[in-house]
């Protein structure tokens, strides 16, 4: 028992200190409780951010399997190889084998291949404070498929699934879709300009210059030849397959493997310029007669002089095929259908398609006129083709928005006066100067192929100043040039005839001169100066029908990312 | 009730004691948590190389199914553009006809 009240203090003390104790133990307790909730949350908002970078870099890879690592090794495979093969996968309706076999890097598979599902895996990668690593998982999404000789679609499913994990909170993201490969022979209308040799068929040099402007990608199996600063502007890939390249050099050419002689001959690159490329075989897969058949719809034997649209029942079987020298203008009638005014001999034709009710009419003026079912688009049904057994003396008009033609001719064809698609954005600007827009057929059907076997396209004499061709040009063994080029237009204030805008592209064996310029200043003095814009749809594997295509094949995609599911899944 | 001053030294010594640790103890458990979280920020998604690199598609919320859309204007599939090799044959021209290629004259090239 207590004597007196001494010690109380260090009681109450005691008593205040242990709440006091208490309620701090509560308060650290709740705190780092709530520190580690946080930290758990914002694990796994990182880990979630680190599988959706991981599900992007998978979508990125898929494109570059199929549009590079496939593609590589399609086209890198001799063609009749490969062609055997992909029969043979067609056939037994096993596409993933193609995929598997032929989606290599180095020689090395990237997709196994585990029962009906070939996947390829990325490596583990750290990013931030974790890491994110993803697997490709594709399937068939039915039998491939046989679209034309030589012409193949392989459709798939494809799952990219990504987790991202950050100390040891994990978040996974799925992206589903399909996309379809379509195998084919590689096309020519894929370059803004091709030639074998880049002079001229005497050997004669045929400069770049301040006049001349690319819009879209080059190759030459030659070199290619600079004048002055700037010799060129050049909005695309560049290739030649000889190590060096020809500087003007002010008059004592020089061979330099450089992409600029110093500050004298300096194109503007806005892209690469790479030197030492393989060269590209201009061999066809397609030939003349086949061109020749699709226009007479198969029907052979001898032709007098004319102009045929070959039909059976009512029905036409061909495209349009001419014999003689001739001249063919293009257009549209009052009801927006495509027109065709050929003239052969003292034969002309009217020749009008109705693309609504699917129907040829053919008038020949002072004679009858014939009405068909169908379209002069050849046996295949590619799109329209104009054969001509001769000369095409003058080409000119208008490409009616849905139209999709081919002139080709067994020599000569001359450009008379402007080629333009009825539909296509006009360019903006001033070639070669900043902020020049090019014009562009993007998203519009019309197209057409100007095709010469055996002679020259040119631009002929009538053709106007400032001229726009709209269509891809191919002399298969000669130039595309500008008749009488070093007199047009000499003497004229402005110096020559302006410019020639073309839009598509120019495969041709030699280079053709548009004109002529001084050498000691470099100003114009005749012809053309020369801007070349290539039309984007080519890169997308769309040709002008029936247009010659490499012996090679492609293998691409273009349809990965247009449907793609979405979902975010939990671990 | 009466508290000797003993007693009320060793009250003051134990009040005062007590806040100082106390206080330190608050300071430190502070100065952990500000310190905790602001040295961990959240990581930033890869930027792709460059933009055509970048897939197009418009992103979700979190736990949202959607259908994608394409961005630009460009239609998928592709076109039908080769006809079939039937016939063998060379490919080349069965005639040749070119231009002649005029003489140029002194101090002038062609383009």
């Amino acid at each position: 028992m207590l004597r007196n009240n001494k010690g109380i203090a260090l009681a109450i003390s005691f008593l205040v200190i242990t709440v006091l104790l208490i309620l701090a133990t509560v308060f650290i307790l709740r705190s780092v409780g709530e520190k580690s909730a946080a930290d758990r949350e914002r694990k796994s908002i990182q880990a979630f951010y680190l599988a959706e970078a991981g599900g992007n870099e998978a979508l990125n890879r898929l494109n570059v399997l199929i549009n590079t690592d496939l593609m590589f090794t399609v086209n890198s495979t001799n063609p009749q190889v490969l062609a055997n093969n992909v029969r043979s996968y067609v056939n037994a309706g096993n596409g993933l084998a193609f995929l598997v076999n032929y989606t290599k890097e180095g020689a090395v598979a990237q997709f196994t291949l585990n029962g009906n599902v070939a996947s390829s895996s990325g490596q583990l990668t750290n990013l931030g404070q974790g890491t994110y690593q993803y697997i490709i998982s594709v399937t068939q999404n039915g039998n491939p498929v046989t679209v034309a000789t030589d012409v193949w679609d392989f459709p798939y499913n494809y799952k990219a699934t990504s987790t991202g994990t950050v100390a040891g909170s994990s978040r996974k993201v799925i992206s589903s879709g399909d996309f379809t490969v379509r195998v084919q022979h590689d096309n020519f209308a894929r370059y803004a300009l091709f030639d074998v040799h880049h002079s001229s068929p005497s050997g004669g040099d045929v400069w770049f210059k301040n006049t001349t402007n690319f819009s879209g990608p080059l190759h030459t199996n030659d070199r290619y030849r600079f004048y002055g600063n700037p010799s060129g502007t050049f909005n695309g890939a560049v290739a030649q397959h000889l190590t060096t390249a020809k500087f003007f050099n002010s008059g004592n050419n020089i061979l330099l493997d450089a992409d600029r002689n110093g500050d004298i001959d300096v194109p503007i690159f806005n892209d690469e310029y790479q030197r030492g490329v393989n060269e590209i075989n201009l061999e066809s897969s397609v030939t003349q007669q086949d061109l020749r058949d699709q226009a007479q719809g198969g029907v052979g034997g001898s032709y007098d002089d004319g102009i045929y649209v070959n039909n059976s029942g009512g029905n036409v079987i061909g495209g349009i095929y001419i014999k003689g020298d001739s001249t063919v203008e293009m257009g549209k009638d009052a009801n927006n259908n495509a027109t065709y005014r050929i003239v052969q001999g003292t034969t002309t034709k009217n020749i009008t398609v109705d693309y609504t009710n699917n129907r040829t009419t053919v008038q020949t003026v002072s004679g009858p006129t014939d009405v068909y079912n169908g379209k002069p688009d050849g046996i295949d049904n590619l799109g329209n083709i104009i054969y001509v057994d001769g000369a095409v003396n003058s080409l000119s008009g208008l490409v009616q928005k849905d139209s999709q033609v081919t002139v080709s001719s067994q020599s000569d064809i001359v450009i008379s006066n402007h080629i333009t698609y009825e539909e296509y954005n006009p360019s903006q600007g001033v070639p070669g100067q900043a902020g020049y827009v090019p014009p562009n057929a993007d998203g519009k059907t019309n197209l057409l192929g100007i095709l010469s076997w055996g002679g020259d396209v040119m631009i002929g004499t009538s053709a106007p100043n400032d001229i726009n061709i709209h269509g891809s040009v191919m002399a298969r063994n000669g130039i595309f040039t500008v008749d009488d080029y070093a007199n047009r237009c000499y003497g004229n204030p402005v110096g020559g005839c302006g410019t020639a805008t073309l839009l598509g592209g120019a495969i041709t064996d030699f280079y053709g001169a548009f004109g002529t310029f001084w050498s000691a200043n470099g100003n114009p003095r005749s012809g053309y100066g020369r801007n070349f814009v290539y039309d984007e749809r080519m890169a997308q594997g769309t040709a002008p029908p029936y247009f010659p295509s490499m012996r090679t094949f492609v293998a691409f995609t273009n349809d990965i990312t247009d449907k793609i599911t979405w979902q975010e899944g939990g671990i | 009730m009466a508290i000797d001053k003993k007693a009320s030294k060793l009250l003051l010594i134990s009040a005062v004691s007590f806040v100082v640790f106390f206080s330190v103890i608050i300071i430190s458990v502070n100065n952990w948590l500000k310190q905790a979280l602001k040295e961990e920020t959240l990581p930033v998604q890869p930027v792709p190389a460059n933009e055509s690199d970048k897939p197009k598609y418009r992103q979700a919320p979190i736990g949202v199914v959607s259908e994608q859309m394409p961005l630009s204007g460009t239609t998928a599939g592709v076109k039908k553009s080769i006809i079939p090799e039937k016939t063998a044959g060379s490919g080349k021209n069965e005639s040749k006809e070119s231009i002649e290629e005029p003489v140029m004259p002194a101090g002038v090239l062609a383009n």
